[in-house]
């Protein structure tokens, strides 16, 4: 099957910019994602569109027994994240409101378990807030992404600050968004969630600001080879 | 830039919050009359002093209290709304 954009259900709405880019796609499952860029050679941060990781959430009060019935080991503290064993992110942003992230690999069953849980639950155990439409997702990768955010962000996010695991909720580039620091394999850096009316807007926002540090866009594999 | 403590993300610029207006108390509204509720609504005191107000984390959408100085404009303290409502005012959706 082909992996580009058009012959896949899912595709970014930064589809049209990845093309102008000599973007390289890959297929997962429905989804077409961003493999490569044919001239990638980024030596400051790199920004990659994750927006089609699949991903979802869910809130009430009855959220933090109903997820740890699914997920062991959940954050304790509101604006905390967790990887899981099989590379699931599970963030907590308030006492009763956790957003998931599938692994990177893409082939992660627990996000579409979790729905299933929560749809099959009926509405007193938690409340789905489904978040893989309502937000795009990004991840910056690099040892200066702290330094280029500082442009758009008024949280300090280096890492003696904001180490792997914190959440920061707060105005990036002036729209409302969600920052997570992980470790990347080796690599330093952050998720990044915005509402969807915003993604091409953010996208050129950080691609401009670490533009000065020598970053731009970076696929997929640039993202899984620094595990 | 002036900065906010927000109970839930921590101190964050002023441009994230939203003001939500003075805390009122809720008369009853079983027994109150049409005057009381419209007060209730629309008015405020704009008290020169101390008053306690709702404000909003706009990014998270997280409502909570502050006491504010309307004089100097200096914050006392904020705090969550869960310290002044109890947990028998919460609105618990129909079975």
């Amino acid at each position: 099957m082909s992996s580009q954009p058009e012959s896949l259900l899912r595709r970014s709405q930064l589809t049209q910019w990845h093309i102008a880019h000599d973007a390289v796609f890959e297929s997962h499952a429905d989804r077409s994602v961003v493999a490569a860029y044919a001239n990638e050679t980024v030596d400051g941060p790199g920004l990659c569109d994750l927006s089609l990781l699949p991903r979802t959430g869910l809130k009430g009060r009855g959220a933090p027994d109903f997820l740890a019935s699914l997920v062991s080991d959940l954050p304790q503290e509101p604006n905390n994240a967790r990887v899981t064993k099989d590379g699931t992110i599970v963030a907590r942003l308030s006492n009763e409101e956790f957003l998931i992230l599938g692994s990177l690999s893409f082939d992660s069953q627990v996000v579409a378990d979790i729905e299933a849980a929560i749809n099959s639950a009926g509405e007193k155990a938690a409340y789905p807030l489904p978040r893989a439409d309502s937000h795009c997702l990004f991840a910056l990768v690099g040892a200066a992404a702290a330094d280029a955010m500082a442009k758009l962000c008024a949280v300090d996010l280096r890492a003696r600050k904001f180490p792997p695991g914190a959440i920061a909720q707060t105005s990036i580039a002036r729209v409302s968004g969600v920052v997570i620091s992980h470790e990347f394999g080796s690599r330093s850096g952050f998720f990044i969630l915005c509402d969807t009316a915003s993604t091409e807007y953010l996208w050129r926002s950080i691609i401009d600001a670490i533009d000065e540090y020598g970053g731009g866009a970076i696929g997929l594999q640039s993202i899984s080879t620094t595990d | 830039m002036k900065i906010l403590n927000c109970p839930l993300n921590g101190p964050r610029n002023i441009s994230e919050f939203t003001y939500g207006g003075e805390l009122h108390e809720m008369p009853d509204p079983d027994s109150s009359g049409a005057r009381e509720w419209a007060e209730y609504v629309f008015f405020d005191e704009n008290k020169a002093g101390v008053v306690t107000e709702w404000w909003c984390h706009t990014a998270t959408s997280f409502w909570f209290l502050a006491e504010r100085n309307t004089v100097t404009d200096e914050v006392m303290r904020t705090f969550l709304a869960s310290e002044r409502f109890s947990e028998a005012n919460r609105i618990e959706p129909s079975a």
